[in-house]
C-alpha cells in the first residue's frame, strides 16, 4: 500500500508540466539516436551532460536521461528490421531474423511485435522496479563499509566479464578507469597524485570529458572510417498489426523476455545486451521449429527485444538503490546526478522521494510514449537516415567540445577531450570495452574510501571482508564467478581446441 | 591485427610499471592498516601491468592474424577530423567563439564531407547560429568572445 502511494506521488511529479516535456523529450531524442547508426545511448547522453547541470531540478534530469536511455532501446529495432542496420548494440540479435522477416513483405509485423514486447518488457521491469526497489534500498541501509567495497569489487568483475569479450582486456581498462579516478590531489592526505605539477590536474580528470572522449568522439572516429552511406529504405512495411498466428508465436518469447531482461540488467555489465543474447538463445531452445532461427522467426524478434527493454529499466535498480552503476549509461546518469548534488544509493529513497519515484512513474509514462511515437511514426524515423554523416558528426563533436570547455571555462578539459576520444578509438578498435573504464573511474573514490575504512575497522586485516555474512557472500560470489569462469573456458578448450583470453 | 596488439600491450605493460613504481617511490604507499596516498595507484599500476603482461605474451603466441589496422584509405577522413577539431580546440580562446565554429563547419564540409556551396553556407550559418543561442542563451555558458565584441 506504501508503495502504491509513493508511486501516486511519482506520478505527480512526472506529470508536472516540465517534468513530462523533458521525458518526451527523452523518449524523442532516445527513439533518434536509436534509429540513428554510429550514435549509442552513452555517446548521447555524454553529448547531453552539460546541458542537464544547466537545468536545477534533478527528477528532471534524471527523467530526461532516462528516457534517452530506454527510448533508444526502441528505437534500435526499427532500422534493424528494415535496414539489417542495428542503430545501437542490442538490436544486433533483433537484425538477424527481423530483417528477414522484412524480406519477405512481414516488416510491420516484425516492428509492431518488438515495439509491443518492449512496451510489455518495460511495463514488467518498472512494475518489478517499484516492488523491489524500496526491500533493496533498504537492505542497502544495513550495509557498512566492507558490504560496499565486496559489493563494488563484484559488481566491477561482473561487468570486466559481462561486457567485454576478453577478461584481460576488461581488467587493463577497469585498472586504468581505477588509476584516472586517482589523479589529482588525494582526498584524505592532500598529496598530489600524477599531477606533475599541473594546476588542471590537481582537481583530476572530469567524468564528463573521459565519458564524451571515450564514447562521443570515438564513435564518430570509428564511423567516420566506414563512411557510413545514406541508405534508404526500399522495403515495404506491409501490414502493422501482428496476425493471430504471430501473437500464438509470440506471446511467450515477449514473457520469457521479459523475465529475462529484468534480471539479467540487474547484474552489473549484464544489461540490454547480453539480455537479449540469452533471450535469443533461450528462443530458439523453446521454439518448436528452430531451423527457422535466422530466417524471419517472429520469436526471435519477440524474445530479444522485450529483453532489451526489461534490462534497460531494471538497470536503474542498483543505480537508485545500491548506488552501483551496471553499465556505461548508467554510470554517466549516476555522473548527472552527483552534480546535481544527489548521491544515488540507499539514501535517495528517503532522502529525495521525489526523484526516486518520479523517475520511476516517468518510466510508466514513458513506455506509453514510445508506442506511440516508434507504431504509428515508424516511416518519419526511417526518414531520419537521410540526414547525411557530414552534418550530424561536426554538430557533435562541436556540442561535446563546447561542453568540455563549459565545465571549467577553459582549454584544458577540450584537449584532454580530443585525446580521451584518440585513446577510445584506438581501444575500441582493439575490441577493448570502455565500459569498465567508465564504471570504475566513478566507483573508484567510493571503493578507496570504503577499502580504507575497511582496513582501518579491522587494523588491516582482509579478514573482514570474508567474515561478515553480507560481505562474505559477495566475496563468495566474486570466487565463484572466477573459478566457473576458468572451468569453462577450461571445458571449452577440451572440446575445441585452445580458448582465446585475449 | 597482431603487430598493434603487441604495441598497445608493450605500451600498457610499461604504463603499469611505470604507475607501480612512481606510486612506490614518489608517493607514500603507507602500510596495510594505513593506506597512504600512492596505496590505490600501487594495486592498480600491479593490476595494469600484470594483466598487459599476459595479455602481451599470449598476443605474442598468437600467429595468423594479419589484418591491418586501417583498411585503404579509412585514416584519411580520420586524421582531417582530427586535424579540424584540434585547430578548432587551439583557435577557440583567440578567435572567439563565434569565428572559430563557423571556420570548424566550413572546414568540416569542405575537406570531410564534401558538401555542396549552399549547404556549406547555410549549415555554417545556421549551425553556429543555433550553438550559440543552445549554449550562450539558453544554458548560460559563457563562450569565449575572441576578436568578437559578443
Amino acid at each position: 500500500m506504501e508503495t502504491i502511494q509513493s508511486l501516486l506521488g511519482g506520478f505527480a511529479v512526472a506529470l508536472s508540466g516540465i517534468n513530462l516535456l523533458f521525458g518526451f523529450l527523452g523518449c524523442l531524442l532516445g527513439t533518434v539516436v536509436g534509429v540513428l547508426p554510429g550514435l549509442g545511448p552513452a555517446a548521447t547522453i555524454s553529448l547531453l551532460l552539460p546541458v542537464v547541470y544547466a537545468m536545477n531540478s534533478p527528477a528532471t534530469s534524471l527523467i530526461f536521461l532516462a528516457g534517452i536511455f530506454y527510448g533508444s532501446m526502441y528505437g534500435g529495432s526499427t532500422t534493424s528490421i528494415l535496414l539489417n542496420l542495428p542503430g545501437e548494440a542490442a538490436s544486433v540479435v533483433t537484425a538477424i531474423d527481423g530483417h528477414e522477416m522484412a524480406k519477405k513483405g512481414r516488416a510491420g509485423a516484425a516492428l509492431s511485435i518488438a515495439a509491443i514486447g518492449s512496451f510489455i518488457a518495460g511495463t514488467v521491469g518498472v512494475i518489478g522496479m517499484s516492488f523491489i526497489g524500496p526491500p533493496v534500498a533498504e537492505l542497502a541501509l544495513k550495509f557498512g563499509a566492507p558490504e560496499y567495497f565486496a559489493l563494488m569489487v563484484l559488481g566491477l568483475l561482473l561487468a570486466v566479464f559481462l561486457t567485454s569479450g576478453s577478461p584481460l582486456k576488461g581488467c587493463i581498462m577497469l585498472f586504468l578507469g581505477i588509476f584516472l579516478a586517482n589523479i589529482g590531489i588525494d582526498p584524505l592526505t592532500g598529496r598530489e597524485r600524477f599531477t606533475f605539477g599541473t594546476l588542471e590536474l590537481m582537481g583530476g580528470f572530469d567524468f564528463v570529458t573521459i565519458a564524451m572522449g571515450m564514447f562521443g568522439l570515438s564513435e564518430i572516429l570509428l564511423t567516420l572510417e566506414k563512411e557510413v552511406s545514406s541508405e534508404f529504405v526500399t522495403t515495404k512495411i506491409g501490414r502493422l498489426w501482428p496476425t493471430a498466428k504471430d501473437w500464438m508465436e509470440s506471446k511467450w518469447a515477449i514473457i520469457r523476455g521479459s523475465i529475462i531482461g529484468f534480471f539479467v540488467g540487474v547484474i552489473p555489465g549484464g544489461g540490454a545486451v547480453v539480455s537479449s543474447l540469452v533471450s535469443y538463445s533461450v528462443e530458439r531452445k523453446f521454439a518448436k521449429h528452430p531451423e527457422e532461427f535466422g530466417k524471419g522467426a517472429i520469436a526471435a524478434v519477440a524474445g530479444p527485444e522485450s529483453a532489451n527493454n526489461g534490462a534497460s529499466s531494471s538497470s536503474f535498480i542498483p543505480l537508485l538503490t545500491l548506488g552501483i552503476p551496471c553499465n556505461a549509461s548508467i554510470a554517466m546518469i549516476y555522473a548527472a546526478l552527483l552534480v546535481q548534488g544527489i548521491t544515488p544509493g540507499p539514501f535517495l529513497l528517503n532522502d529525495h522521494p521525489d526523484v526516486f519515484w518520479g523517475v520511476i512513474a516517468s518510466m510508466y509514462i514513458g513506455n506509453v510514449i514510445l508506442v506511440i511515437l516508434n507504431l504509428p511514426l515508424v516511416g518519419v524515423w526511417v526518414k531520419l537516415l537521410k540526414i547525411p554523416f557530414g552534418i550530424l558528426a561536426p554538430l557533435i563533436v562541436m556540442i561535446t567540445a563546447v561542453g568540455c570547455y563549459s565545465l571549467e571555462n577553459n582549454m584544458f578539459n577540450v584537449f584532454a577531450f580530443i585525446g580521451f576520444g584518440i585513446f577510445g578509438y584506438i581501444v575500441r578498435k582493439l575490441d577493448f570495452e570502455p565500459g569498465p573504464l567508465l564504471m570504475a573511474f566513478i566507483l573508484s573514490p567510493l571503493m578507496e574510501n570504503s577499502l580504507r575504512q575497511s582496513l582501518m575497522l579491522s587494523q588491516g586485516s582482509f579478514s573482514i571482508f570474508f567474515t561478515r555474512p553480507i560481505s562474505g557472500s559477495f566475496m563468495a560470489t566474486f570466487f565463484i564467478v572466477i573459478i566457473w569462469q576458468f572451468i569453462s573456458k577450461f571445458r571449452k578448450s577440451r572440446k575445441k581446441g585452445p580458448v582465446s583470453f585475449l | 591485427m597482431t603487430k598493434v596488439h603487441r604495441i598497445v600491450g608493450i605500451i600498457f605493460t610499461l604504463l603499469g610499471l611505470y604507475i607501480s613504481i612512481y606510486s612506490f617511490t614518489k608517493l607514500e604507499v603507507g602500510t596495510i592498516t594505513k593506506p597512504g596516498a600512492g596505496f590505490f595507484t600501487f594495486v592498480c599500476g600491479t593490476g595494469i601491468f600484470i594483466s598487459s603482461a599476459i595479455w602481451l605474451f599470449l598476443s605474442w603466441r598468437k600467429k595468423g592474424d594479419s589484418t591491418p589496422f586501417w583498411g585503404k584509405g579509412e585514416w584519411i577522413n580520420l586524421l582531417l577530423a582530427l586535424v579540424i577539431t584540434f585547430v578548432y580546440a587551439l583557435v577557440m580562446e583567440p578567435l572567439g567563439y563565434a569565428i572559430s565554429t563557423a571556420l570548424f563547419i566550413l572546414l568540416w564540409q569542405i575537406v570531410i564531407a564534401h558538401s555542396k556551396p549552399l549547404t556549406i553556407i547555410l549549415f555554417t550559418v545556421l549551425g553556429t547560429g543555433a550553438m550559440y543561442f543552445l549554449f550562450e542563451k539558453l544554458l548560460s555558458v559563457p563562450l569565449p568572445n575572441g576578436l568578437l565584441p559578443w
